[in-house]
């Protein structure tokens, strides 16, 4: 049997062996990119002038807009925030294979996300953090501590994007859409408001958040340049397949904790759901108020719960604690408040 | 461990103005589950109903571990934040555990003479006596009318301080009752409140203060003036008990002894008072409380000379050559049902073995006379066994052993008021009262 004369790569192939079947970018097109992402080291200084001004006005509007629990405000921020612009930076780096691009961009990323974090958390101290407390935190901060594998799915698709448009220039006009779908700012003013409040953990689930981001905007960008050919033809083949080897363990390592972050997220709303229905079950005059379930390690789940009810004699948080444990085969610790409510025959009429 | 998700809060119902939030009930529970139902026989469960949550309830689960491979038996182990409201219900209500642990004999035996208790068996009781170490059986037999078993012990004349904070303001351990009133003074000058103190407990709040009082009529008077006192012969408006009252309000509600002074005092939750010890400054830097506190201590906390936190025995009044009065706590075990698994556990729990494990994890202080000092896993458990067993004078907490209409009723109201608005006679009386109810 003979081999064909040509064998057709796969598309993967193709981006791992820095070919590409179309057409490689013109050298004006390239140039193009390149002056969009990378600074002559005579006008640094001022690009990084406001680069620092724009992240810092970013940072500032998005922990506003997280501490108000305004989605407007944040998108503000996002579209304001000039993050993109470095990580794209290092990802040409890689595909063009220029370290020296490489180390002054990823010098600037970091730089920038030191600042961002600083910025907000400056920011709580000053006063912000009066508006708000670890314990009670805005939905659009929660919903910041708690990434999933969705999250990672985003930020594939926007990184996918965000290269294109930048190879495809007459599509520029859908960069904002990538900047509110990648959100870089507001994940790091999570970090900064957190770490100011004393939430460790939080701070965690929102720089996991971050990470996820940046790692998934980096492959997805490397991949999305090198298949519209950004990569020169005399460049060295191996620098950029260990570029994308790299990104791709970076992605396999952020991945672990998501699908754990998942996992438990998705167990909490199961415990959450049983809670309420034994609830409903112990006591059918009460309704919840408050919840908020954690499964810890070592078989252990903890509730804090609010509960409103009629009945003289109110459900005991013993009695909870062994229904929960017996269900679920947990330890399970229950904090409970509940408020009586009864008729005042003076105003009920 | 991870932060919880989000909170779910779901509008509040408005039904009108009719409606109104007349109380608000905050409790703690935790229990553990049985053993899993795998095999087509029901697995055999002890249920134990107690004070304990947290570390403390960890630890007893693990102790009870060898008793669940030995038996075959789980136990169920369930933690009440407001222990005596909640075991006092189910035992009403007639949903009785197998087996209740109380950290106050008079409501043992209180609900033992209302019948709701089942008395030990006699061969529960022989284990415990002929283990338990000399005199010890007898004074909780006493102590508990017999209607339970002691399981733990704890000395409740300890002051907590931190070392590093008194060798870096050369502060010595005081001795004697004149040197903790100078040092109290002397820190007090220096600009930080001296007493660490709270009595926020749900139902059982105030009862740090009657320890205070307690430990006050154990050092300021001989001890048939207490015991007469515990079996309500001596009345709280005499004279030796209102001294204790005044000395109690000189020492820790004085201005500027307490940390966050009267309002401080009755807010802060118990578990919690000796926190502000370790804020940088310290917010105050002495804390009496019994050697349970170390359960309240954060995780990493040390104990010991060189630790974040020591312990000194709270001195005697007198200038007397012998060791300090001790007044020690007790935690009992009692049956509620009468199952062949209830007394099989009511026995490993009389037994040594029944508190090994915990012994050996820390933080238990344990009653039998095989259990010396070197048994103990660390210094500070050691010492405070020590102590037990040098001291001449122990007597069992006053207000556990009175009627629990006094003894967790209007003692602990008595000393509410009396932080609250510091009327001495009002307090007294009221303190007295619970004994015409």
């Amino acid at each position: 049997m003979t081999k064909p004369a040509r064998r057709a790569l796969s598309p993967v192939g193709t981006i791992l062996r820095g070919r590409s079947d179309r057409s490689p970018m013109s050298e004006e097109e390239r140039q193009a990119v390149i002056d969009d992402l990378f600074v002559d080291e005579d006008a640094r200084g001022p690009y990084l002038w406001r680069f620092y001004v724009l992240l810092v006005l970013s940072t500032l509007i998005a922990a506003l807009g997280l501490v108000a629990d305004s989605v407007a405000v944040i998108i503000g921020a996002m579209l304001l925030a000039p993050l993109m612009t470095p990580i794209l930076a290092v990802a040409a780096s890689l595909v063009i294979a220029d370290l020296k691009a490489l180390v002054t961009s990823a010098a600037i990323l970091v730089t920038g996300i030191v600042l961002a974090v600083g910025t907000a958390a400056g920011a709580t101290w000053l006063g912000l953090g009066n508006l708000t407390v670890a314990s009670a935190l805005p939905a659009e901060i929660v919903g910041r501590t708690e990434p999933s594998l969705l999250d990672l799915g985003v930020a594939v698709a926007a990184g996918v994007a965000a290269g294109y448009v930048l190879t495809h220039r007459r599509v520029l006009s859908s960069l904002p859409g990538v900047a509110i779908a990648v959100a870089l700012v507001p994940p790091l003013a999570t970090v900064g408001i957190t770490l100011e409040l004393g939430d460790a953990d939080a701070a965690g689930g929102a720089l996991l958040l971050f990470t996820t981001n940046l790692v998934a905007i980096l492959l997805s960008a490397i991949t999305m340049m090198r298949w519209a050919g950004f990569a020169p033809p005399d460049v060295s083949k191996r620098a950029t397949q260990v570029g994308i080897v790299v990104t791709l363990a970076l992605l396999a390592a952020i991945a672990v904790p998501l699908t754990v972050h998942t996992r438990d997220v998705a167990l909490e709303q199961n415990f959450s759901q049983l809670v309420g229905e034994t609830v409903a079950e112990l006591d059918p005059s009460s309704a919840i108020d408050q919840i908020s379930a954690d499964i810890a390690p070592n078989n252990r789940a903890t509730v804090d719960l609010v509960l409103t009810t009629t009945s003289a004699s109110p459900l005991p948080a013993w009695r909870l604690a062994e229904a929960l444990a017996t269900e679920t085969g947990r330890i399970v610790d229950v904090n409970l408040r509940v408020d009586v409510e009864r008729l005042d025959a003076a105003t009920a009429g | 461990m991870r932060r919880p998700p989000a909170s779910r809060v779901r509008p509040r119902h408005t039904a009108g103005a009719g409606l109104v939030v007349a109380v608000a009930v905050v409790a703690g529970a935790c229990t553990s589950p049985g053993g899993p139902e795998t095999t087509d026989e029901p697995t055999a469960t002890v249920s134990v109903f107690g004070p304990w949550r947290g570390t403390a309830a960890d630890a007893f689960r693990e102790s009870m571990e060898p008793f669940e491979q030995q038996t075959g038996i789980d136990v169920v182990y369930t933690g009440s934040g407001d222990f005596t409201v909640d075991a006092t219900r189910r035992l009403e209500d007639g949903d009785p555990p197998d087996v209740v642990v109380f950290p106050q004999p008079g409501l043992m035996s209180d609900l033992a003479e209302r019948g709701y208790l089942v008395p030990p068996r006699a061969d529960v009781a022989g284990i415990a006596r002929s283990s338990h170490r000399q005199g010890l059986a007898e004074a909780a037999a006493e102590a508990t009318s017999e209607a339970g078993i002691l399981y733990r012990l704890n000395v409740k004349s300890l002051v907590w301080y931190p070392p590093d904070v008194f060798t870096d303001r050369g502060y010595d351990v005081p001795e004697t009752w004149a040197e903790l009133e100078t040092l109290a003074a002397r820190i007090q000058a220096e600009g930080t409140a001296p007493w660490c103190l709270g009595v926020e407990s749900f139902e059982a709040s105030g009862w740090p203060a009657t320890d205070w009082v307690e430990d006050i009529v154990l050092r300021s008077q001989p001890t048939d003036v207490y015991d007469a006192w515990v079996a309500g012969d001596i009345a709280f408006t005499d004279e030796e008990i209102a001294e204790a009252f005044t000395a109690f309000a000189e020492i820790t509600l004085a201005t500027g002894r307490s940390f966050g002074a009267r309002r401080g005092i009755l807010n802060t939750p118990v578990g919690s008072a000796q926190s502000p010890m370790f804020t940088d400054p310290a917010g105050c830097l002495l804390h009496r409380q019994a050697s349970f506190q170390a359960d309240n201590l954060g995780p990493g906390t040390t104990i010991g000379p060189d630790g974040d936190t020591d312990v000194f025995v709270l001195p005697p009044t007198s200038t007397g050559t012998g060791p300090p009065p001790l007044l020690i706590g007790g935690t009992f075990a009692s049956a509620a049902t009468d199952t062949p698994q209830t007394w099989s556990l009511m026995s490993f729990l009389a037994s040594a073995e029944g508190s090994a494990g915990w012994v050996e994890r820390g933080g238990f202080l344990s009653p039998h006379r095989d259990v010396g000092p070197q048994d103990y896993p660390n210094e500070f458990d050691a010492r405070v066994a020590q102590l037990l067993a040098d001291a001449d004078i122990v007597r069992f907490d006053a207000s556990d052993q009175m009627d629990p209409a006094v003894g967790s009723g209007t003692f602990f109201q008595a000393m509410l008021d009396y932080i609250a608005t510091g009327r001495l006679e009002e307090a007294l009386t009221l303190a007295q009262s619970g004994y015409a109810q």
